[in-house]
């Protein structure tokens, strides 16, 4: 099979595989007996705080470059990524959105400081969110090099994949049960390969540039 | 090539401290985090005994955050919700300790029968003459993350008191005991 072939294939069954993947822990979530008669508001409520979850496990699949990915996507990964990244702060909002309509005043107390821990911790993940949304828009105008920029962009990525699942395991209610906890798992289980994968072949890769760089620089005998 | 190694390292040394200012940033980023949300408290207590509350010369029950999430005033006094969990307790006056009789509790929680909202799920209910009240509900389930009991005082002769019990979902009974501050 050609590299196009190869190249044609992967980009019709991997856009189609990730939705799959995607979609489980929301069907999961949306079909618990926790959700049984619930009115919209909640159900749109779960959906989008269990899909945005997911979209910011396949986020931090990207920036490591995968070879299946790149297949599937070519020089549009980064593009990608941005687009998930306004994808997760519309369905954060629309979680937080839907809870209120639910129920204004639990979602108020929520939000507080006063609220439980679980709660807080989704707060502080949203904070992250939108903070590293901002820098990702400005860390040029900051003064900040690529090196600094990915350092700090890397620290709040994990500070929101910590925050945002210990708010999913610890949240009593639509991803209880056997099958939920594992899909958290697993979910948690991608994102830090992903995050460690991603630092070492960035790591690697700088290495291989500079021994080439020297190898080039060094002065024929 | 003076000038170039002085501007390389007055570009090193505005490299470092840049650096050096993320690490601060970052360190002071995840402190900000552990403590918000760690340092603050989650979830009302159970709370003291009635003995524990005589005993300690009956202080006035505070209220707990979150305690008037989904309150309804004047919620009609009424017989069981349900059945499976049975919420009871005293309601003494601050100082005195003594017992007060008919004073209105109003129950609220989510259940497998409907939300916080649903009227099925609300009730009152007024103290004996020993300053008891009892009521059943269908057993609680987590609503906002949790398994959440709302148990409040709620009648206007002392200050309201409005509680956020967290128990587990298969606990049968809760107890609450209220100590009423007169309204002044």
């Amino acid at each position: 099979m050609g590299s196009d072939e190869k190249r044609r294939g992967a980009s019709r069954l991997v856009p189609g595989l990730v939705a799959a993947l995607l979609l489980v822990p929301v069907v999961v979530a949306l079909t618990s007996p926790h959700l049984a008669n619930a009115p919209a508001a909640r159900l749109v409520a779960t959906a989008t705080g269990v899909l945005a979850l997911g979209l910011l496990v396949f986020q931090v699949v990207l920036p490591g470059r995968p070879r299946w990915l790149v297949r599937a996507a070519g020089a549009g990964l980064m593009r990608l990524h941005r687009v998930i990244a306004i994808a997760v702060v519309g369905l954060v909002l629309a979680h937080v959105g839907a809870l209120f309509v639910y129920s204004p005043d639990d979602t108020l107390f929520a939000l507080s400081p006063a609220a439980p821990a679980y709660s807080r911790l989704g707060v502080v993940a949203s904070f992250c969110l939108a903070l590293t949304v901002a820098l990702s828009l400005g860390w040029r105008r900051l003064g900040l090099g690529r090196p600094e920029w990915r350092a700090l962009h890397l620290a709040l990525a994990g500070a929101i994949l910590g925050t945002a699942f210990a708010h999913g395991f610890m949240v009593q209610g639509a991803l209880d049960g056997l099958l939920g906890t594992l899909l958290l798992y697993a979910g948690l289980a991608v994102a830090g390969a992903s995050i460690l994968y991603t630092v070492i072949s960035r790591s690697l890769r700088a290495r291989g540039r500079l021994a080439s760089r020297r190898a080039s620089e060094e002065p024929s005998p | 090539m003076n000038g170039r190694t002085g501007n390389g390292q007055a570009g090193g040394g505005a490299a470092r401290r840049r650096r050096a200012l993320v690490a601060l940033f970052v360190m002071a980023l995840m402190a900000g985090i552990l403590f918000y949300v760690f340092a603050g408290e989650s979830g009302g207590a159970e709370g003291r005994s009635d003995a524990q509350n005589v005993a300690a010369g009956c202080a006035p029950t505070e209220s707990d955050p979150g305690g008037t999430t989904a309150y309804t005033p004047d919620a009609p006094v009424r017989g069981d919700l349900g059945d499976g969990l049975v919420i009871s307790g005293t309601v003494r006056e601050a100082g005195t300790c003594e017992p007060i009789e008919d004073a209105r509790v109003q129950v609220w929680l989510a259940t497998s029968e409907g939300g916080e909202y649903d009227p099925d799920n609300r009730g009152s209910v007024l103290t004996d003459g020993r300053g008891r009240y009892r009521i059943e509900t269908y057993p609680v389930v987590p609503l906002y993350g949790e398994p959440n009991v709302h148990v409040a005082y709620d009648d206007g002769e002392y200050e309201a008191v409005f509680r956020r019990l967290v128990i587990d979902r298969d606990d049968a009974d809760l107890t609450t005991n209220f100590v009423l501050e007169p309204n002044g």
